[in-house]
Formats: structure tokens, sequence, C-alpha cells
């Protein structure tokens, strides 16, 4: 259960710390950059940090509630361990993770004939995905 | 190890072995198709009048069509292969059906997909200062993969 507990408070400090850093990176964008940050780049920052906040002060509501009441506690922790979802949570990941891949390459394919630049976005995003994927499999192999 | 089934008799039961040596075949087929595709398009493509954006993609088609005649080829000759090598078959089957490595698969997809919505995210905020387009296709991107999520999450809840 301590361990749960520390879950949720990473799981806060995680996403205050992603909002920080997307605040961080604002500044230093304003401050390095030798023109003017653009309208459509400074509003996404400000809206994405303010949902970061919002989504990290529910999050600290929630778990200000369930310290107060252990029951709510436990069946959180019980909900979070129980085997079929974490069965299904691994399924969903898996599946989805092979469709976005199919997806991603007839979006390279289709946007090649129109956009350089979503196409080279599009192979970025597959090489991220191939390395992200080669590390997990390291990582997992060691770890079985 | 040998096969009694024969494909041409109605009550033919392919045993795990064969099919999982048929998924060859249908990798190669579904290859060759595309890469099918993708050359015709080409070449429909380059009957018409190209700008730089046009051409660029007649070439990259041109490109990924190779690459997936490449992979047909390579899965056929796996699939043949492994007709004539009903051990190999064998050893390879093992291998895929292993439940170490199934435990592994299934963690590493898993896994890769919860960190490349991170990426994403990332890549979204940083890309928001260089190009609007970028950003609104990973945007874009991260819906369709939170949508996808949501439909394959409500139908396995159904089927467990």
């Amino acid at each position: 259960m301590e361990n749960f507990k520390k879950e949720l408070q990473a799981k806060m400090t995680m996403t205050v710390w992603a909002a920080a850093l997307n605040e961080i990176l604002y500044f230093a964008m304003n401050i390095f950059c030798k023109e003017k940050v653009s309208e459509f780049a400074s509003n996404l920052s400000t809206y994405l940090s303010i949902a970061l906040f919002v989504y990290a002060l529910v999050q600290w509501f929630r778990y200000m509630l369930m310290i107060q009441d252990e029951t709510k506690l436990e069946a959180a922790y019980i909900k979070s361990k129980d085997e079929r979802n974490i069965m299904i949570r691994e399924k969903t990941s898996g599946a989805s993770y092979m469709i976005s891949i199919y997806m991603l390459c007839a979006g390279v394919i289709v946007s090649s004939f129109f956009s350089q630049g979503i196409c080279i976005a599009f192979m970025c995003v597959i090489i991220a995905m191939l390395l992200v994927n080669v590390c997990c499999k390291f990582y997992y192999e060691k770890k079985y | 190890m040998k096969y009694q089934n024969d494909p041409t008799k109605p009550d033919y039961n392919p045993s795990p072995q064969e099919r999982f040596r048929f998924n060859y075949h249908l990798k190669c087929s579904v290859s060759l198709f595309i890469s099918i595709v993708l050359s015709n398009l080409a070449r429909f493509l380059l009957n018409g009048n190209l700008n730089g954006t046009g051409k660029f993609g007649v070439l990259f088609s041109l490109c990924v069509s190779g690459a997936v005649l490449i992979y047909a080829a390579i899965n056929m000759i796996l699939f043949f292969e492994l007709k004539k090598k009903p051990e190999k078959l064998e050893e390879l089957y093992r291998q895929y059906s292993d439940e170490r490595n199934v435990l592994i698969r299934e963690k590493v997809s898993g896994g890769s997909f919860t960190a490349l919505v991170f990426i994403i995210c990332i890549a979204m905020m940083i890309f928001s200062y260089i190009s609007k387009l970028v950003t609104f296709v990973l945007a874009g991107l991260l819906l369709v993969m939170f949508l996808v999520r949501l439909i394959l999450k409500l139908y396995y809840e159904k089927k467990y």
C-alpha cells in the first residue's frame, strides 16, 4: 500500500514537472531565439501548462480524498493491481502500438505526395518508435 | 515432423505450426500487393506534370515499393524453406510461442506505446516553436492513437 501511495505521489510530481518544463522551454525560446516566439506557440504553451497544472490539481484532490478514506484507497489499489485490468491494459497498449505503426506507414506514403514536411515528421516518429521498441526489448529481456 | 493433413481435403485442419508457416505466405502476399499498388501509383503519377513535392512522393513510393518487394521475397523464401525443413519450422514456432518471449513481446509493445505518447507530447511542445503544420500533424496523430486505444479498450473489456 505504501508503494501505491508513492506511485500516486510520483504521478502528481511528474505532471507538475511536465508543466514546469513546458514553461521553462517557453522562456528559453524567448531568451535564446532571435525572432519573437509566435502567438501560436505562446498560446499552446500557456494552455498546455494550464491543462497540466489542472490535471495535477485534480490528482492531488483525489489523492487527499483517498488518504482520508482508507476504503477508497484500498479500492483504487485493488483496481490498479487487478490481473484482469492489467491484462486488458497490456493488450490494449500492444494492439494500439501495432495499429499506430501501420497507420503511420500509410500516412508516410500518402503524405509524401502532398508535403515533405509532414512526411519527414512521420518518418521521425517511426524512427523514434523503432528506437523506443529496441530499448524496451533490451530492458525487458534483461528483466525477465 | 510429418504433416498428414492435406489442404485439398474438406476436413483439413492445419496444425499451429502450419498456421505459423502460412503467416509468412500471408505477409508475402500483402507485401506484394502493397508493392504493386505503390509502383503503379508512382507510374500513374509520373505521367502527369509533377511539382517538387510530387516528384519527392514518386521517388519515395518507388523506394518503399522496392523495400517492400525485398521483404516479400524474404518471406516467400522462408515460406518454402520451412516447408522443406520441418525441424527448422518447429524451432521457429517454439521460439515464437515460448511463454517468456510472448510476455516480453507484450510488455515491449505496451511499454513502447506509453513511451511513444510521451515522446510525441514532447515533440509537439518543441515543434510548436518551429512549425505549426507539424504540430497539428503530431496532435492529430496523438488524437488518433487515443481513439484507437479507447476503441480497443472497450473491445477487450467486452472480450475478457
